[in-house]
């Protein structure tokens, strides 16, 4: 047997090549998600393990920074080589248009540069900033298309702009800390300058040479008050470690979903080549039976084979996926900003071996139904003819009807009872687990109906291509359970891309519509978020003052924000001296009243009367424990500044106007920052479509795996129809008609596989947005645009695969097709 | 319509293993005539058929059909002039299984993109019985049925000649004749010219005129043949 699998494999070598595609396809998804994993793990180790390089002892700030003193006695614990302190600071970076670099509404940072070489924590490209000089980070640099030697701006604690001149580059890697934010590196009394800060943020120890780390992490412990924490550079190093692991399992997690779904599509494809090279195998089979092979030695055979073919697909899937691995960092950090770090691919021996287990194992199962039913091969059929149209009998299709309609109630009554649930993410769960039965419930009775979809939707090709077109028709549903296998592939993909279109462009929709309604306001000016703590800066009441003296702006608000004892408890309150703009607000607010939040428990405060439970959130602040007037808010927390202004133009004024007068306006205020409504949606939309995009991308694997799939069947339905295709052509087919009969049948697979995909991407979109977002009411919009792309895409695709079958089948001669047994 | 073949040759392959199928054969098809090729196996009998047939290309010579040299023609005239002007009955039938017997027998006038004459398909379906099983789709159709569905398919555009390979080849031998006897009619009757290649003599017997070939060349040409006549001559070639 083993001969006669290696001959069947060689023989048929070109019918398998599309079916090995599909594994490498699938199993290079997977492992390389998995190398990508290992790749990205390393990265993060590397990057974030560079902050405690050289590190022997670390003392890290508690509640409050670390101080001078503490150096200094760190410093004079005995065995210390060198003691380094490292502080951070919020410093606002200017870019090219004057105005602060801000991610998140967040200005960035300054870090100091340690003198001593080796405890700095980081790499540096360039030299270390002498006076009037200062690093800059990588990225920064690159976004603002700085290089040493330029000149960079920021703004002190006062608010004036000092100017330095970059003496080198810093790569800061995806440190969570600094990601996205602009970092100048600066010497530390310069800093003190700047910020007027001079608290540490941990102090860094390098010990003599052959002291232990932990007998020196016991004595600068005993030298400091309590408060601390000291850990040796090694603990520190794992905790690094550790955080990276959990940052890199994200991603990958997510990922290998979807290598998960191509390898799902792929068993498809690989089911649906065994099934129909065994049925065109039967005579080869049957003789196989009469000399005497058991149906154990055929079953083994078929295995062996598929086996041998999951094997070599998996090999090269793996060689796949390292290539694969490259490609990942680049899509992410495009589409999300990920800052996965450079790092040289790892390949491990995990990844290697998983992929290629996966590959034979997926491919023999895929091959086990296909070798059972060949087994049931009775020798007599090498004698006769084989009929060529699968017939299926009534019992199966009656225990399929069953099986399909059972998946489909137990999906539903899934569904509803996620619909039920009161926990959004819970229902989210159960919503998608009943969407996954209730599809494949679809898939199990795809055969029943596919064949009239296909009719149906053929109707037009029948019409307009005559004969040649209706002869399409009749080949795509001739065998029902061949084409329903086939599209399946395309049904999951497009199915998916359909859904995550409509999920994502809703969830886009429903935050405008809630940006929208809930925005009382044409602008928001927010102070500049301190790059360290989050926590809104002060915006001067002159700003709103000046603003004020525009009659075209009807309305400039104020927001204070303060944190305020009341009756013993510790508030969060809010301030609004416009508060007619916010309409959730009760009116008649006065002094001593406050409006309590209706989400938590009434605090109960004797000192303030309650005057109503509402919603406090105030759009671009957040939600309060209260709310009260301002003159209350000063008596309580003492007088201040606003956090926050909301301007309303006057009408008749168009944007552009009030815009302007914004804008000049802040010139004077450059740790403001103008938001609009158009602003913050053009914003959302440009984060969802990264992130449609990706998904896309992701899920364009599993597109090309059906194409495989489509080619793959074609190919197989040709050279099982030679003697049709060579009687159509002895009756007057010209070479153009067959092969364009053959795109129209492929064009007829992929057109019914993305509508019933579709279809079912409309049906569970909502159900997962309705469960998903349970406090607002969701504009759920149908992406019309994408799902025409889509239904092109599996055009083209399926139109594409038919290429080659369509070609070979064209080139045959009629004569030597005919006499062909 | 006049269908003749001049100088006919057709070698496969090439240097050592080339082997000469046909070798300078020259026939002529009359008008009106049903002749049948007969010879003994790899005689050359359905070679000449393809050939002269315009479905398989030749080495040497020339095939006119009403003064149309058919072995000049591109692939797409070929098969455009197939589509009304020649018709097929095979010996496996070969209809298209997707399609019903109507269906399969407007085939090539509908790839012509033409109607059919209503009356003219009216006689051939009457005259072949077909009538009540124009719904069926070819594996509901006994074997006599669905050559006969062929037939008609083949005599429905009134192509100038019909080539017949074997038809009676997986017929059992009554059915077999009520074809054969079908074939002549129409030739006797409605004027359609015929070819048929065959290696029964009881068929052969059938036709107006026997065309004998025996390695790639003509040996002898029987007119008004008998089964014996025929028989008695595919002795002497010592088969």
């Amino acid at each position: 047997m083993w001969r006669f699998t290696f001959a069947s494999l060689t023989k048929h070598a070109r019918r398998l090549v599309a079916t090995t595609m599909a594994v490498v396809l699938g199993v290079g998804f997977t492992a390389g998600t998995l190398i990508f994993g290992d790749t990205a793990q390393a990265g993060f180790d590397e990057t974030f393990a560079r902050t405690a390089k050289n590190v022997d002892v670390v003392v890290l700030a508690g509640d409050h920074p670390l101080t001078a003193e503490q150096l200094r006695a760190v410093s004079g614990v005995g065995d210390v080589d060198h003691a380094e302190g490292r502080m951070a600071a919020s410093l606002p970076m200017l870019g090219s248009s004057g105005r602060p670099l801000l991610n998140n509404g967040r200005s960035g940072y300054a870090v100091s540069v340690a003198e001593d070489e080796s405890l700095r924590g980081f790499d540096l490209d360039g030299h270390a900033p002498a006076a009037g000089e200062a690093l800059l980070d990588l990225e920064t640099a690159a976004h603002e298309h700085l290089s040493i030697g330029q000149r960079i701006q920021v703004l002190d604690k006062s608010g004036a702009i000092q100017s330095y001149t970059i003496s080198g580059l810093v790569d800061f890697g995806v440190s969570k800390k600094y990601s996205g934010l602009s970092v100048v590196g600066l010497p530390q009394a310069e800093i003190t300058r700047l910020t007027g800060e001079s608290g540490l943020e941990e102090i860094v120890v390098r010990a003599r040479p052959g002291t232990d780390q932990n007998e020196l992490a016991q004595r600068v412990r005993s030298a400091l008050a309590d408060g601390v924490t000291v850990k040796t550079g090694a603990q520190r190093r794992t905790d690094l470690a550790n955080e990276a692991t959990s940052v890199a399992t994200q991603f990958t997690f997510i990922l290998l979903i979807f290598g998960v779904i191509s390898l799902v599509v792929a068993i498809f494809v690989i089911y649906n080549t065994f099934a129909i090279l065994l049925a065109q195998r039967v005579r080869e089979t049957a003789l196989l039976r009469c000399i005497g092979a058991t149906r154990r030695q055929i079953f083994g055979a078929t295995l062996l084979e598929s086996a041998a073919i999951g094997l070599i697909g998996g090999a090269f899937g793996v060689l796949a996926g390292i290539g694969i691995s490259y490609g990942l960092p680049l899509l992410l950090n495009n589409a999300l900003h990920s800052g996965v770090p450079d790092h040289p691919v790892v390949v491990r021996a995990a990844p290697v071996l998983i992929g290629l287990t996966l590959g034979v194992v997926a491919t023999m199962a895929a091959a086990a139904i296909p070798a059972l039913r060949a087994t049931r091969t009775r020798p007599l059929a090498a004698l006769r003819d084989v009929p060529s149209a699968a017939t299926t009998s009534r019992r199966s299709k009656v225990v399929r009807a069953i099986v399909a309609l059972a998946a489909g109630a137990v999906g539903v009554f899934i569904t509803v009872r996620g619909g039920q649930t009161d926990d959004s993410e819970t229902a989210t769960f159960i919503v998608v687990g009943g969407g996954v039965v209730v599809f494949l419930g679809v898939l199990a009775a795809s055969p029943l109906f596919i064949g009239r979809l296909t009719a149906l939707v053929g109707l037009p090709a029948g019409r307009l291509a005559g004969p040649p077109g209706r002869v399409a028709v009749a080949n795509a549903r001739r065998n029902p359970g061949r084409t329903a296998v086939t599209t399946a592939s395309l049904m999951i993909g497009v199915g998916l891309m359909a859904m995550f279109s409509m999920l994502l462009g809703s969830i886009k929709e429903t935050a405008k519509d809630q940006l929208s309604s809930h925005y009382p306001a044409d602008y928001m000016v927010a102070a500049v978020r301190d790059g360290k703590t989050g926590e809104p800066g002060r915006i001067p009441m002159a700003y709103a003052d000046q603003l004020k003296g525009h009659k075209e702006l009807a309305t400039v608000a104020t927001i204070r924000s303060a944190k305020a004892n009341v009756d013993g408890k510790v508030l969060h309150l809010g301030a609004i001296d416009h508060p007619e703009l916010l309409p959730q607000l009760p009116g008649g607010l006065t002094d001593g009243a406050i409006v309590v939040d209706d989400k938590q428990p009434d605090p109960n405060l004797p000192s303030l009367r309650t005057l109503a439970a509402a919603d406090t959130t105030i759009p671009g602040a957040g939600r309060f424990d209260g709310i009260v007037t301002w003159s209350q808010l000063e008596k309580l927390a003492g007088p201040g500044d606003g956090s926050l202004v909301l301007v309303k133009a006057a009408s008749g004024v168009s944007p552009v106007e009030s815009r302007e007068i914004l804008d000049r306006v802040g010139l004077a205020y450059p740790l403001t920052v103008v938001n609009s409504v158009a602003d913050l949606s053009s914003g959302l939309e440009t984060a969802v479509n990264g992130l449609l995009g990706l998904f896309a991308g992701l899920l364009g694997t599993t597109v090309l795996i059906s194409l495989f799939g489509i080619a793959n069947t074609l190919s197989l339905s040709v050279i099982e129809r030679t003697r049709e295709s060579a009687t159509l052509r002895a009756l007057g087919l010209t070479r153009g008609q067959l092969r364009g009969m053959l795109l129209a049948e492929a064009l007829l697979m992929g057109l019914v596989g993305a509508l019933v995909g579709i279809v079912f991407g409309l049906v569970y979109a909502p159900l997962v947005l309705q469960a998903a977002l349970r406090d607002v009411v969701p504009v759920i919009v149908t992406p019309w645009d994408w799902l025409a792309g889509l239904v092109l895409l599996a055009a083209a695709a399926s139109c594409l695969a038919a290429v080659l079958p369509a070609r070979r089948a064209a080139r045959g001669a009629i004569v030597a097709a005919m006499a062909d047994r | 319509m006049t269908l003749s073949v001049t100088g006919l040759t057709k070698v496969y392959g090439a240097g050592d293993t080339a082997v000469r199928a046909l070798d300078g054969v020259s026939v002529t098809f009359g008008q009106g005539r049903f002749t049948a090729i007969m010879g003994p196996s790899g005689s050359g009998k359905s070679t000449l058929m393809h050939c002269a047939a315009g479905l398989d290309t030749v080495t040497g010579g020339s095939v006119l059909l009403n003064d149309q040299d058919l072995t000049k023609l591109s692939d797409t005239a070929l098969t455009r002039l197939r589509r009304t002007r020649i018709g097929f009955v095979f010996q496996s039938f070969n209809l298209l299984p997707t399609l019903t017997a109507k269906q399969n027998i407007l085939l090539p006038l509908e790839l012509a993109g033409a109607k059919p004459d209503p009356r003219w398909m009216t006689t051939v379906i009457d005259t072949l019985g077909l009538a009540d099983r124009l719904g069926h789709v070819p594996s509901q159709l006994s074997g006599g049925q669905q050559q006969r569905v062929a037939c008609a398919r083949a005599m429905l555009p009134r192509p100038d000649v019909i080539f017949a390979d074997e038809p009676t080849g997986n017929l059992d031998s009554r059915t077999g004749h009520e074809l054969l006897e079908f074939l002549r009619r129409s030739v006797r009757e409605l004027g359609q010219t015929i070819v048929m290649v065959t290696h029964d003599p009881h068929a052969a017997a059938y036709a107006d005129r026997v065309v004998l070939l025996a390695d790639g060349r003509i040996v002898d040409d029987i007119e008004n043949p008998t089964a014996d006549a025929v028989l008695g001559r595919l002795r002497t070639l010592g088969v």
